[in-house]
């Protein structure tokens, strides 16, 4: 029998796959050595970032991501910016050069001089009105215009001096003049707007450390080093160190975590829960973990049977085991809350109210107690309502297996984001778990959800007394006066119970230990400005 | 070349292009329809977290999502009849750009797929049909099984734990370059189109070797191997006889590859049509979700019409047709 020619196909095989081999062999990247930390800080170098969010627009006036944030706090500057220092998260001015009240309701800015835009158009008083005029305008509709809605008048006194004039009070400013969460204040320049109009969220120019270069959608941004940008670096040179960014946009988590183990990206904008340990373990990572300024809740829909009953409603909000809910769905890297107000809120939260019996808290005989005082002291059946993305599905599951402990039967809808946003909407549900996150100050904590008649308020609860406590707070300067009067507002959440709050999550960044310099503050930022890489 | 094959040959090719126009106008009207079925829109996705009903109704009014279906869909025709396909209602990208990208990743995936297809499957399947052997059988059908049922992220999930991160030797997130940096693109697409090669490799092994099978047991090639014909000789009227079957599979499959491949997509990060159609649905950005079905659409037609092509040139039955008629 003739047989050569298995010969020759066995032959050609092996040619083809040690050819491949070799190709692959030949490219293959060398192994890094360990050097001791130096402290000398070096310039240039990419740093590859995993992106696990997807930025909907790299324009701050219109995002409606907080994601993006993360990306736009390294192209773009605010008025403020967010520091976070010796455990006190502070506003300081970034591109004003100082920050000054003259009154309860005007605000006086000192611009630094000589700063320009990335496509060489001057930031000067011009284009601070400019750009808050353009939050304002309803033409742009901008998500963020409602945090100017009490500026009256933007006076220019010289080309670096602007007075703000409100109509009242408003200590909100210090947050919505930050170019992170804020966004209403991040400085954004007539020029390029006027030249790129509504594709200007994809050929972004602001005043920060990094120009934009490309975004290529569903896979990378990229950034590179501003070489005017006006903050200085250790070695007495402009900021920033880095050459490069890349921002890699990555969907799957798993891919994500082991392209950072084999060192393929520097770091990670997020570490899901159940990865933490793992990385935490890892001696070439670092891993930067902090509560952030969130909380995680079930909001009750008050305007109908069984959540109009306010025992019910304490029924299951003392009802909730916080410790095991943490332990189950979020592997640990979570402190129970009890109320709204998160740790990053240094000025007002309050160890003693969460430790102390003011607060929501698992009580399990009072839970009984406040469910036999209701209507539905036999049991009843809800509907819980949760978006599928994200821990809510779990926390959903969780919280149902708890409370069919009482008797309480719920049936759960996982629904993707935009099914999910009309229920949410029109109310169609009698709990849904929700989550409120990146904030740094009560009034975006508590005003926009819990306030009668307020956008957020999805379970339209009304209470008097607490709207009259967060319209007063809301325009009180004095800090002492405002955190006593928060307080209070948290005092009668704890009481009726419009919401059952459930925990503060805290926020993990993780970067390879070549990646030196990065601080991590509690709004969920990646602020590259000061970040260098050893070599 | 015989009139006859010419004539076939210009039938085939002018079947496809008389129905590829209606068949895409068909697809990207049915698509939009199927997409205003899935509650939502554009408006609510891209508010997100910031939903309020009068945020929502100055965005829809904003996309001119506020009018009537039929409305929409004519300005999105006219549109693209007039200056092309716009930009994404979430992100403004440009939706030429962003399909032009996405083809380019995943037309390099699939050719890549393919090559490692024909080269480590095609012999396979050949060889392991010919002689009625238990352990070659029985291998060969539980790979081809195992690697079609296998979800692909698994697979994915599985070689880069096996292969990418022990070795070294291949990026977890490939980078698709072929202008700067050729040689890692290729590098980088090895374990994705492995990963696709398996999947759609082993569902070629298995109809493929079926149709083999039937073809080696045909009198013809057994007096064949009596009168001392070798194997190469016979292998290649076999596979004549099997073209049916096997280029009838290899054109789908070639097909689906075209269209985009989500799961291996989403495991190593590349940013193909199949990420590119998946996330624009998820967002009900329909710019971005009809030209990419439209893409597909025209992908099939012609992987169509090279199937069709390459029966013509190989099995002569199908020109018989046109010599009677003449």
């Amino acid at each position: 029998m003739n047989r050569p020619h298995f010969r020759a196909l066995a032959l050609l095989a092996l040619i083809v796959v040690g050819g491949c081999l070799f190709v692959m062999v030949g490219c293959k990247r060398m192994p890094e050595e360990d050097k001791a930390p130096s402290g000398a800080v070096q310039r240039g170098g990419t740093l590859k970032v995993g992106l696990l969010v997807r930025p909907d627009t790299l324009d701050p006036h219109r995002t409606y991501t907080l994601g993006a944030i993360q990306v736009h706090n390294n192209i773009y500057n605010g008025i403020l910016k967010t520091v976070y220092a010796n455990e006190k998260l502070t506003f300081e001015p970034d591109l004003a050069e100082s920050w000054e009240q003259e009154s309860a309701t005007v605000h006086l800015l000192r611009l630094r001089k000589a700063i320009k835009f990335h496509d060489g158009s001057p930031f000067d008083a011009q284009a601070l009105a400019w750009s808050l005029s353009r939050v304002k305008s309803p033409d742009t509709g901008s998500p963020h215009a409602w945090k100017l809605t009490l500026l009256e008048k933007v006076e220019i006194v010289d080309d670096y001096t602007v007075q703000l004039h409100f109509s009242k009070p408003y200590p909100f400013f210090r947050v919505a003049m930050t170019g992170s969460t804020g966004r209403a204040g991040t400085m954004v320049p007539k020029s390029a707007v006027d030249k790129w109009s509504d594709e200007f969220g994809v050929h972004p120019v602001g005043t920060g450390p990094f120009l934009f270069v490309e975004w290529i959608k569903n896979n990378r941004i990229t950034l590179e080093r501003n070489p005017q940008y006006f903050e200085v670096g250790k070695d007495g040179k402009p900021l920033p160190y880095l050459d490069k960014v890349e921002f890699r946009l990555v969907d799957d988590v798993t891919s994500a975590i082991t392209a950072l183990e084999t060192g393929e990206l520097d770091g990670l904008s997020a570490v899901p829960f159940h990865y933490v340990g793992r990385l935490r373990r890892n001696p070439s990572l670092v891993l930067h973990e902090t509560v952030g300024g969130n909380w995680t809740h079930v909001t009750f829909n008050t305007t109908q049977p069984p959540f109009d009953d306010v025992n019910l409603r304490r029924a299951v909000a003392y009802g909730i085991d916080r410790e095991a809910l943490i332990k189950q769905v979020y592997a640990g890297c979570a402190i129970p809350a009890h109320g709204p107000i998160s740790p990053p809120m240094t000025d007002f939260y309050s160890e003693t109210f969460e430790l102390g019996k003011t607060g929501q808290a698992y009580a399990p005989n009072l839970a009984r107690r406040y469910l036999a005082q209701s209507q539905y002291s036999k049991g009843v059946e809800v509907s819980l309502l949760a978006r599928g993305e994200e821990e809510f599905a779990q926390v959903a599951t969780v919280v149902k297996s708890q409370l069919e402990r009482l008797g309480i039967k719920v049936k759960i809808d996982v629904l993707d984001v935009p099914a999910f946003n009309k229920r949410f909407e029109k109310g169609e549900f009698d709990m849904v778990t929700w989550h409120w996150v990146a904030d740094l100050d009560p009034d975006e904590t508590l005003y926009p959800e819990l306030r009668t008649g307020e956008k957020w308020n999805s379970g339209s609860w009304s209470n008097a007394e607490f709207d009259a406590l967060v319209d007063e707070a809301q325009i009180t300067a004095d800090p002492t006066l405002r955190a006593h009067l928060y307080q209070k507002a948290q005092a009668i959440i704890a009481d009726q119970c419009p919401v059952a709050v459930l925990v503060h999550k805290k926020e993990y960044k993780v970067f390879n230990k070549r990646v030196r310099g990065f601080v991590q503050i509690p709004a969920d930022l990646i602020d590259l400005h000061r970040v260098w890489i050893e070599r | 070349m015989d009139r006859a094959l010419v004539k076939a040959v210009f039938r085939v090719i002018g079947f496809r292009v008389a129905t590829l126009f209606t068949l895409v106008l068909l697809v990207s009207l049915g698509s939009f329809v199927l997409l205003q079925a899935l509650p939502g829109d554009a408006a609510y996705v891209l508010l997100g977290s910031e939903y309020s009903p009068e945020a929502y109704q100055v965005l829809r009014t904003r996309l001119g999502l506020n009018q009537p279906l039929a409305v929409q869909f004519f300005k999105w025709l006219d549109m693209v009849a007039k200056s092309g396909f716009g930009v994404s209602y979430t992100s403004h990208h440009r939706v030429d750009k962003l399909i032009v990208d996405g083809a380019v990743v995943t037309i390099s995936l699939s050719l890549v797929s393919v090559a490692l297809t024909v080269a480590f499957v095609f012999p396979l399947m050949i060889v392991g049909s010919e002689r009625q052997h238990l352990v070659i059988d029985l291998g060969t059908n539980l790979a081809g099984t195992t690697g079609y049922a296998t979800p692909s992220f698994l697979t994915g999930a599985v070689l880069i734990i096996l292969i990418a991160r022990p070795t070294g030797w291949f990026p977890v997130l490939p980078r698709v370059d072929w202008v700067h940096a050729p040689i890692d693109t290729l590098r980088g697409l090895i374990l994705p189109a492995a990963t696709l090669a398996v999947y759609y490799g082993g569902l070629v092994l298995v109809t493929g070797r079926a149709a083999l099978r039937d073809a080696w047991n045909r009198d013809c090639l057994e007096y064949a191997r009596a009168g001392g014909a070798g194997f190469w000789l016979r292998a290649q009227y076999a596979l004549r006889l099997s073209a049916p079957s096997i280029v009838a599979v290899f054109s789908l499959s070639a097909g689906q590859l075209l269209s985009g491949a989500v799961l291996t997509e989403t495991v190593f990060g590349l940013s193909g049509l199949g990420r590119l159609a998946a996330h624009a649905v998820l967002e009900r950005d329909f710019p971005v979700v009809l030209p990419a079905v439209m893409l597909s659409a025209v992908f099939f037609h012609l992987t169509g019409l090279v199937g069709d092509l390459t029966l013509c040139a190989i099995d002569p039955r199908r020109r018989s047709i046109e010599v009677e008629h003449e």
